[in-house]
């Protein structure tokens, strides 16, 4: 139908809009602070990487439809290959997995499509956290950044 | 023991304890301030500053933020110099990782 094509055309711009506005306010005195490296800012992929000690990681976040629904957070080689195992932090916010719908290992938090798709967590919905200032890109990106730091090397 | 017009305590080597310090917040929705940095009394409390830059920013909340300088967790409740901050500092505020969503592995 036309204007359910329409609508979600409108839903696109509006998605890739607010992820545009957020990556933007991504300062580049964090980025040198953190050293973060953002490999990709386009729509709807974020992928960062971490340079912290001569140890490198690298994060993709695809922010389809944000944010009516969290980004899926995947882990990467430092050559872009995506990984399927990654270490657990202390706090277990890498959970091993495998999870039941990527088959990989997942970042198992709040804010992380793979969390509330997780049957262990879909009764805590992303509605409950959408818009807070711990979750919008930066915010979950800083929370999995924390969780690679911890995690072995 | 030197002590200063303000009653902190130099020693030999430094009787003239920094009074102040040159600090930056910087965090995902923007630097406090915006370029350079802030000029603050040294035996000043971090909380101020970082609730100056919290409300310039205008973000809505900050419940569960750590401040960090480096690898070092900061006590915002104490001064930079308890804290062992001197000079240029610039820190780092945003939320900490939090707890993962299983406490044993999700099945």
């Amino acid at each position: 139908m036309v204007l359910a094509k329409e609508a979600v055309a409108v839903h696109e711009v509006a998605s890739k809009a607010l992820f545009d506005a957020e990556v933007e306010l991504l300062p580049q005195r964090l980025l040198d602070l953190r050293g973060w490296r953002v490999i990709s800012g386009t729509y709807p992929i974020l992928d960062v990487k971490f340079e912290s000690n001569g140890r490198v990681g690298r994060v993709q976040m695809i922010c389809d439809d944000w944010n009516e629904q969290p980004p899926s957070i995947q882990f990467l080689s430092e050559d872009g290959e995506l990984l399927s195992i990654i270490a657990r932090d202390p706090a277990g916010v890498i959970n091993v997995g495998p999870h039941p719908l990527t088959g990989r290992s997942f970042i198992c938090i709040p804010g992380s499509r793979e969390y509330h798709t997780h049957s262990s967590h879909t009764g805590d919905l992303w509605d409950n956290y959408k818009g807070k200032s711990d979750f919008n890109l930066g915010g979950i990106l800083t929370k999995v950044w924390r969780a690679w730091q911890k995690s072995p090397k | 023991m030197v002590e200063n017009k303000q009653g902190d305590k130099g020693d030999e080597k430094n009787p003239h304890p920094e009074t102040h310090v040159m600090v930056e917040i910087v965090t995902t929705s923007g630097t406090w301030p915006d370029e350079g940095f802030d000029k603050v009394p040294a035996h000043q409390k971090i909380q101020v500053l970082l609730e100056k830059a919290v409300k310039k920013l205008r973000i809505a909340d900050v419940n569960g933020w750590i401040a960090t300088v480096g690898d070092k967790e900061l006590n915002v409740d104490s001064s930079y110099l308890d804290n062992g901050l001197t000079g240029r500092v610039s820190i780092d505020y945003g939320p900490r990782e939090g707890g993962g969503g299983c406490a044993r592995s999700c099945i």
